[in-house]
């Protein structure tokens, strides 16, 4: 499989994470790859692109998830499909 | 009880009895055997078993068969050997330096202790179609030329290991060679069970292979509980390395309350490609590589769960995200990353999935705040 990875992160925490490869900080997620985030916490996490989180061409649902402000939160959002995090607009993009 | 004695070979002259025996405060020393089982062996239909006080043999003596042979009635009402002893320094060109267990009962054995011992095939001892119960005791320093360098449960054993220390053990199976990598500690394979409650699993290495602690392989069922995994090093999955599923269904590996703490590789500390469920494991200190790599064939649940502190500072050739899911469907619950490089979901890189980064426009307008 390349495309049907699926990661489910339920009331977990990502915490102090930075990205090595200059993108996603907390979750990256790329090609097909799903990922849900059910109460889970990303916080002061740092990359280039998409410190907190960085979907690409992937599926990210959030509920009642908290995406902590730092830069560049949610990154390219446009390649997201699915939901998003309500509470995105405090994140700085 | 009855006791024989016939000499087994040239060199050493063993002691064959056809009933259950006990050895108490023995030791087995710088024995060898030709084809495997140096320092013991327990196999076949025949109804013996054999013990002795402090047998020693000189090492790699000019033996044409095992240099002591213990083999356990099938029809005995027991058929257990009790050993609590050493076994140092045993060696065997072939399999299982330090001794094997096959077709029989088994054995328990009592704080009993396998050191330096070594082979050109797999390592300390190994368990086929019987089962093994130990209980305390150490498997320090034993080594391999190719798979499993500590303990190898093979097809039909069932290991039950009681707060034992596999220490310094080493696999130096070359995966450029074209051999397949396995377990410097434990490897399980075939359809054995391997149950470890308590003890640890340190410093173990397999430096050019898979799984410095633990390699499972085939249908094998394995559980740890309380255990610690720690100073493991590989070239691949530093700890725990779980093969793909074949035809008959993969491996099956249980982690409850495991820490695993400075296993360091330059990919991950641990490798699933098979079903993994893992409660309360503690992943510390496990760079560069990432802690777990989860690929095709693999699933399973982590429930509160911590990976913690990767080293990713200085590191020139790092790989990633603390957790790198490359395929299957994983469930993380209560699980906490921190201080690492988060969680990476997608397909491994390749010429028709290139990897992100490298598509990414540079440079991107970014402002620290």
């Amino acid at each position: 499989m390349t495309t049907g990875a699926s990661a489910v992160l339920v009331e977990s925490a990502i915490m102090d994470c930075e990205s090595t490869s200059s993108i996603g900080g907390g979750v990256f997620s790329y090609d097909g790859a799903n990922v849900t985030l059910q109460g889970a916490r990303i916080e002061r996490c740092h990359a280039t692109y998409g410190g907190g989180m960085r979907p690409s061409l992937s599926h990210v649902a959030l509920s009642v998830a908290w995406v902590s402000p730092c830069p560049s939160c949610v990154a390219f959002r446009e390649e997201t499909r699915g939901p998003t995090c309500d509470r995105e607009s405090q994140c700085a993009l | 009880m009855r006791i024989v004695r016939r000499p087994l070979n040239r060199d050493c002259r063993g002691i064959y009895i056809d009933a259950e025996v006990r050895m108490l405060q023995s030791s087995i020393k710088n024995c060898s055997g030709t084809g495997n089982g140096g320092g013991f062996g327990m196999w076949t239909d025949a109804s013996a078993l054999l013990a002795t006080d402090s047998v020693r043999c000189g090492r790699r003596s000019n033996i044409s068969a095992w240099s002591l042979t213990a083999q356990v009635a099938p029809h005995s009402p027991r058929g257990v050997a009790h050993l609590s002893q050493t076994i140092e320094d045993c060696w065997s060109p072939g399999f299982a330096g330090g001794g094997t267990m096959q077709d029989c009962k088994g054995a328990t054995l009592v704080n009993c202790s396998f050191l330096r011992c070594r082979s050109n095939l797999f390592g300390g001892l190994e368990v086929k179609n019987a089962v093994l119960k130990m209980v305390g005791g150490i498997v320090a320093s034993c080594s391999s030329g190719l798979e499993g360098g500590g303990l190898i449960a093979s097809a039909g054993a069932t290991l039950v290991l009681d707060d034992l220390l596999v220490s310094d053990c080493e696999s130096r199976s070359d995966w450029t060679k074209g051999l397949l990598a396995a377990g410097g500690g434990i490897w399980a394979r075939g359809n054995s069970i391997v149950r470890m409650t308590g003890g640890a699993i340190r410093d173990c290495r397999a430096p050019t292979a898979y799984g410095g602690g633990l390699r499972c392989d085939g249908t094998s069922v394995v559980e740890l509980r309380n255990v610690k995994v720690q100073g493991c090093t590989a070239f691949k999955a530093a700890a725990i390395s779980i093969a793909e599923p074949a035809d008959s269904g993969g491996p099956e590996v249980s982690l409850f309350d495991v820490d695993i703490e400075d296993c360091v590789s330059k990919y991950n500390a641990i490798i699933s490609h098979s079903r993994l469920v893992a409660e309360r494991v503690r992943v510390v200190r496990s760079g560069p590589g990432r802690a777990v790599s989860l690929f095709k064939g693999s699933s399973g649940t982590w429930t509160d769960c911590t990976f913690s502190d990767g080293i990713w500072a200085g590191q020139t050739d790092s790989y990633g995200a603390a957790i790198y899911v490359l395929a299957g469907t994983h469930t993380f619950t209560r699980t906490a990353i921190l201080r690492s490089s988060g969680i990476e979901a997608g397909p491994k890189p390749s010429p028709s999935h290139p990897n992100p980064v490298q598509s990414l426009p540079l440079p991107y307008p970014y402002t620290q705040p």
